[in-house]
């Protein structure tokens, strides 16, 4: 870099000495200059060029390829860092939002590495060699002809506050606009189906409005930076012809160096209309370096502490909850003091009503949510004793709701496992029914699933997500109302495959049919995070209480049915 | 496995391959987005001028001053010189700054215009657009892709272009000055012309593959933050980040190949500038020598010879974010030349309520090609009925309501509703007469109050609340904190399934339709919070044509007709008395359950 404006500042001192000779011939009718000796004055001028040429390019290309390796790595950085981050905080988050940081803002941080770091370098090394030779020319005229460029600094502190201010508003702005459009996106299936589409562009407008209104502002500033950067140097070339001119004819400097100087000031000019372009670049830059960071300092709730202390690389099945209470973050208790214990190979089914609890009891035990330390445990030890890897490699688990990637169906059910063999995929998909139906699809396993999975049907997408957990061949079991968009028919068929499976392993069943949990070897009811009733179907039934009401209902229901 | 990114996105390929639109069309296309901005345009002409000229003024005072006062040594004179700077100094202060700061506002003002245009144009697609193309992607466009032409113009790439103005005057004033040397000086102009052409055949393609790859990256990052459970239940973080980073890694090596381009052509610009410095010294030089140049002259030219390349140097530097623009509008030009399948061809009618029938006669469907879904289904629903659709999954039931509401268009056949084709009804009466519960229900992150009236003026406070009551919401949202006003989270993270269900009958109890469909809106609700629903629902089906789809028999029990769904066809029809009757595949999926029932 210094070479490259070293080089730089050669060809005013080629200018320099052209010109002295130049006019010296002129004076002095009795000297010629030689044709030869011009054309080797502009051979050298442009061989220095080309050489300055070259080196720049170099130069570019290293800085360039830095800047997109640390954005590599920045991105690599985030997307590691999200990992690590739990359920809780992505309830609080919106993934536009997320998404913003990851492409607008980290591009506003990869601009300041790349252009900004290349400009300001060149801008100063520039600088502080011209202003020696400059100095050396001319004392005085370099100190009064570059006194405006103190006061741009001032200028430019000043603005670059303003500037970084304006940046984080509209950022945040921006982040708002990206969020509206990826939830429209998303649910432009209900968009649609109720007609929306106007409203959704009215709400639209008043948010792109807003973040135009925002631009305003810092285009206010921006608009006055450029010209005050070239409006100031301006001054530098007044001062130079009025001053330079006086000592020229003072004969304190010679014509050739009057030119030369000239030459250094206009190109001093444009590293400082660059500067400008920097310090905008700079401000935007740090505003959403400040943002990106936020991501990467949030702490996750939920990593492996050092008390783990375990070196089966598998668990046996046992889960036993004690004295467990739990509330989420806006302090809304969910979960009152289960004590419970499941022996491993047997079945516990979960009944109750809606938000009751149940979901929130089952995520606690993968630690998808964090319960409090001691309340938890897995063969005799505390969850979070246990490595994360360890303890979720080793649960299968259904959600309600699962999602699907889209990708082929096979890549959806191999999700889990590292080495996927065709036929323990085939076994998987029949134990979840859906093997006959996968056969029936034009591209079978093939098939390309949409984003979600939207171009299967919610049965389907639910029997692929069974298929799923099974592949993993999990030590515990999870189904979390896994078969609500399954027929009851083909549900019979699933139960009765999997408890072949799942003789020696852990299942946790939540259902809200009474057919499908009857089965299992001990059943809780919970009411209010509480659990109210507790034992088999025949010790409930017995009980008479809400198991015995429901079983009641469905009973009527059935017989309903036969009417 | 899972790491072939090619094949996770392979339609997008086919999207980059068509895209050879050329620079000139996508200018002319951004360019019909000043239309509205013509007059401040002519105001931005007006401005460039003077900024122009008062640039231009300069180098001539300079020369003025040199040929006229130092060279001679005349001192008297020179301080009026100097004081004739400093004001065009400052009117080139001001013009810029204004000029500045329209350019800017018209490049805010049509980015907007532009992502409103995209946005409108999205919610005119069709159902199928949005089952090919992934939120991921479609968010870089519309966002990603026009902030990248927001970069086009505050980086005043737009200010370069103006200054091809200055470009010209400067040439006006070297041919002024000595034609002859001005012409010489001109012959690096090809060489220019020619390294520009070069640059861009070669730069296009690196950066179209730079977009490529940067679609591909985000949708991989956006579908990996909304699926991040599952991916933390089964243990996949290493294997996602791995993949991850495989697109990364791919994104940087197309970054990295771009920078060849970028990082060559701006040094050749430079040099080529030196060249012309180079030609002007040699044959300037030898001008001198003759004296038929001044030496004022040959300052001031090479100075002009200064502000000729400064333009094409701001240019060449930001020629990257010119290409990258371009590259960017010509994805956004693609999406806006999508244009939806399904689309109205009728006025709308008025404030007509429907009645209700609906009657598929002969239908076909096929979501793909010709493997068809639906296969020759006909049948009607008079005005008020209420009629369950029952099948296994697959069968057909879906497709059914989709096309009921013309998410899709059919292959074959005619679908009616009061005897009308619903291809030539208005799509937006269409739809607003029809109330939907989907499968998946969707919740906006907004209140639950907007949630239920979905923005929809015409729908009170008190008719949301009524709402709520009548399929028993309110009990729930009563223990809210905010009450209605509560804000639900991102796609209703934080209620449990039965209350999202229960949001989404309040939702279409408060639109009023005229025809109401449940796809398996009953099926994961508890047993208490189901009977509930099932008396809400009698409410809400009354005098309405409903159609419910539904895998639990007692859910439709009260269902005026059941049709039976097996492999796209229907194969049975009837009340529930008479199918069971029959003794056919009704009663065998009636009998499965009952059976399965009673064995547990």
């Amino acid at each position: 870099m210094l070479l490259t404006n070293g080089l730089l500042l050669i060809s005013p001192k080629i200018l320099q000495t052209f010109f002295d000779e130049l006019a010296q011939a002129h004076n002095d009718p009795n000297l010629t200059v030689a044709q030869d000796r011009i054309l080797f004055f502009a051979l050298l001028l442009f061989g220095v060029a080309l050489i300055g040429g070259i080196l720049r390019f170099a130069q570019r290309r290293i800085i360039q390829g830095v800047a997109r390796h640390i954005e590599f790595h920045l991105r690599a950085d985030f997307f590691l860092h999200l990992q690590k981050l739990s359920a809780s905080y992505y309830d609080n988050v919106r993934t536009g939002d997320l998404m913003t940081r990851a492409t607008s803002d980290l591009n506003a941080i990869r601009m300041v590495l790349s252009s900004a770091i290349m400009y300001t370098a060149d801008a100063i090394v520039f600088f502080g060699l011209a202003f020696v030779i400059m100095l050396y020319i001319d004392t005085s005229l370099t100190l009064v002809a570059l006194l405006p460029f103190p006061i741009l600094a001032l200028i430019i502190r000043f603005l670059g506050k303003q500037l970084h201010a304006c940046y984080e508003r509209i950022q945040e702005a921006f982040s708002v606009l990206n969020t509206k459009v990826q939830e429209n996106l998303s649910g432009v299936r209900v968009v649609k189906a109720y007609t929306l589409e106007a409203d959704e562009i009215d709400h639209f407008n008043e948010l792109n409005q807003e973040f135009v209104h925002r631009n305003h502002r810092q285009i206010r500033l921006m608009s006055f930076f450029f010209p005050l950067f070239r409006f100031l140097p301006g001054i530098g070339g007044v001062v130079l012809l009025w001053m330079g001119g006086l000592h020229v004819i003072d004969g304190k400097i010679t014509f050739g160096e009057f030119v030369a100087f000239s030459a250094y000031l206009m190109m001093l000019v444009r590293p400082m209309i660059t500067l400008g372009f920097i310090v905008n670049t700079f401000e935007r830059g740090a505003a959403s370096m400040k943002r990106f960071n936020t991501i990467l300092n949030e702490e996750p709730e939920i990593y492996d502490s050092d008390s783990v202390k375990w070196n089966k690389k598998n668990i046996d099945g046992e889960i036993e909850f004690r004295n467990l209470n739990f509330a989420y973050t806006d302090g809304q208790q969910v979960l009152n003091n289960i004590n419970l214990k499941v022996k491993k190979g047997t079945t516990l089914a979960v009944v109750g009503g809606t938000g009751s609890g149940k979901s929130t009891l089952v995520d606690l035990i993968p630690r998808i949510r964090q319960a409090d330390r001691g309340t938890i445990f897995i063969d005799g030890i505390d969850v979070q004793d246990i490595p994360l890897n360890v303890l979720r490699s080793n649960i299968g688990f259904v959600q309600q709701e699962p999602f699907l990637f889209s990708d082929y169906l096979r890549n959806n059910i191999a999700y889990g496992v590292e080495t996927p063999y065709d036929d323990k995929i085939r076994e998987a998909a029949h134990t979840a029914d859906l093997l006959s139906q996968i056969e029936e699809f034009p591209d079978g396993m093939q098939t390309l699933l949409g984003e979600r999975g939207m171009t299967i049907s919610g049965g389907q997408r639910q029997r692929s997500a069974l298929a799923r957990a099974i592949l993993i061949k999990p030590k515990i079991l999870i189904l979390d109302d896994a078969f609500a968009n399954v027929d009851t028919q083909t549900e019979d068929t699933i139960l009765t495959r999997l408890s072949e499976i799942m003789k020696d392993r852990t299942t946790i069943l939540i259902s809200h049919r009474i057919s499908t949990v009857k089965a299992a070897d001990h059943i809780i009811v919970l009411n209010d995070g509480s659990i109210v009733e507790s034992g088999t179907h025949d010790q409930l039934l017995n009980e008479d209480g809400i198991y015995a009401g429901i079983y009641e209902t469905q009973l009527l229901q059935d017989e309903l049915k036969e009417l | 496995m899972f790491g072939m990114g090619s094949s996770l996105y392979e339609y997008s390929d086919e999207e980059d391959n068509i895209g050879k639109v050329y620079d000139r069309e996508l200018m002319k296309r951004l360019i019909a987005y000043l239309k509205p901005y013509t007059l401040q345009l002519f105001v931005i002409a007006f401005l460039m001028v003077g900024t122009t000229l008062t640039r231009l003024a300069g180098p001539f005072l300079m020369q003025i001053g040199i040929d006229n006062y130092i060279f001679p040594g005349e001192l008297e004179g020179l301080g009026l010189i100097a004081a004739f700077l400093v004001i065009a100094l400052m009117g080139h202060f001001f013009f810029s700054y204004f000029e500045e700061y329209r350019m800017l506002l018209i490049g805010q003002h049509v980015m907007r215009d532009l992502r409103h245009t995209l946005f409108s144009h999205l919610q005119r697609l069709d159902v199928q657009y949005f089952d090919k193309n992934p939120v991921g992607r479609l968010m870089t466009r519309v966002m990603g892709d026009v902030q990248v032409l927001n970069e086009l113009f505050t980086s005043g790439v737009i200010t370069v272009f103006g200054n091809v103005l200055s470009i010209l005057g400067v040439m006006v004033a070297m041919l002024f000055y000595h034609w002859k040397l001005a012409l010489v000086t001109f012959t690096v102009i090809p060489i220019i012309f020619g390294a520009t052409l070069i640059y861009q055949i070669y730069s296009r393609r690196a950066f179209r593959e730079q977009r490529k790859q940067y679609a591909r990256i985000n949708a991989y990052l956006q579908e990996n933050i909304v699926g991040m459970t599952t991916m933390k239940l089964f243990a996949q973080e290493r294997r996602s980040y791995l993949r991850f980073n495989e697109r990364n890694r791919r994104y940087l090596a197309a970054n990295l190949n771009s920078i060849f381009y970028f990082s060559i052509f701006h040094p050749l610009i430079e040099v080529t500038a030196s060249l012309a410095t180079a030609i002007i010294i040699w044959y300037g030089g030898g001008q001198i020598v003759q004296t038929t140049l001044s030496f004022g002259e040959l300052v001031a030219f090479i100075r002009l010879a200064e502000l000729f390349f400064w333009p094409i140097r701001e240019l060449s530097e930001k020629y990257t974010i010119f290409q990258n623009a371009m590259a960017s509008s010509e994805r956004i030009f693609q999406l806006l030349d999508t244009e939806p399948d399904i689309v109205s061809t009728v006025e709308k009618s008025g404030t007509q309520t429907l009645k209700g029938e609906i009657e598929f006669r002969n239908v076909w469907f096929a979501y793909n090609d010709d493997d068809y879904v639906l296969r020759d289904v006909s049948f009607k629903v008079e005005p008020g009925e209420k009629v369950a659709l029952v099948g296994h999954t697959g069968s057909g039931k879906t497709s059914i309501i989709n096309l009921l509401c013309r998410f899709y268009e059919i292959n074959k056949g005619q679908i009616l509703i009061d005897g009308v084709d619903i291809r030539e009804m208005n799509l937006e009466e269409l739809r607003s007469a029809i109330s939907i519960v989907q499968q998946n229900i969707f919740l906006f992150s907004d209140t639950i109050e907007r949630n239920i009236s979905l923005g929809d003026s015409s729908i009170s406070t008190k008719q949301v609340e009524q709402a709520s009551k009548d399929v028993h919401l309110d009990r729930f949202i009563q223990k809210m904190s905010d009450k209605y006003e509560t804000e639900i989270k991102e796609e209703g993270s934080g209620l449990s399934v039965g209350q999202k269900q229960l949001v989404a009958f309040a939702r279409a109890l408060a639109s009023d339709p005229s025809i109401l469909i449940l796809d398996e809106a009953t099926s994961s609700v508890d047993t208490e919070t189901e009977i509930l629903i099932e008396d809400a629902l009698s409410r809400l089906m009354e005098d309405r044509t409903s159609v419910v789809i539904a895998h639990r028999l007692s859910t439709i029990q009260n269902a005026d007709k059941i049709i039976v769904m097996h492999r796209g066809e229907i194969r049975e029809i009837g009340s529930h008395n008479d199918l069971l009757q029959k003794g056919g595949i009704y009663y065998r999926l009636y009998q499965l359950q009952y059976k399965g029932q009673e064995e547990r």
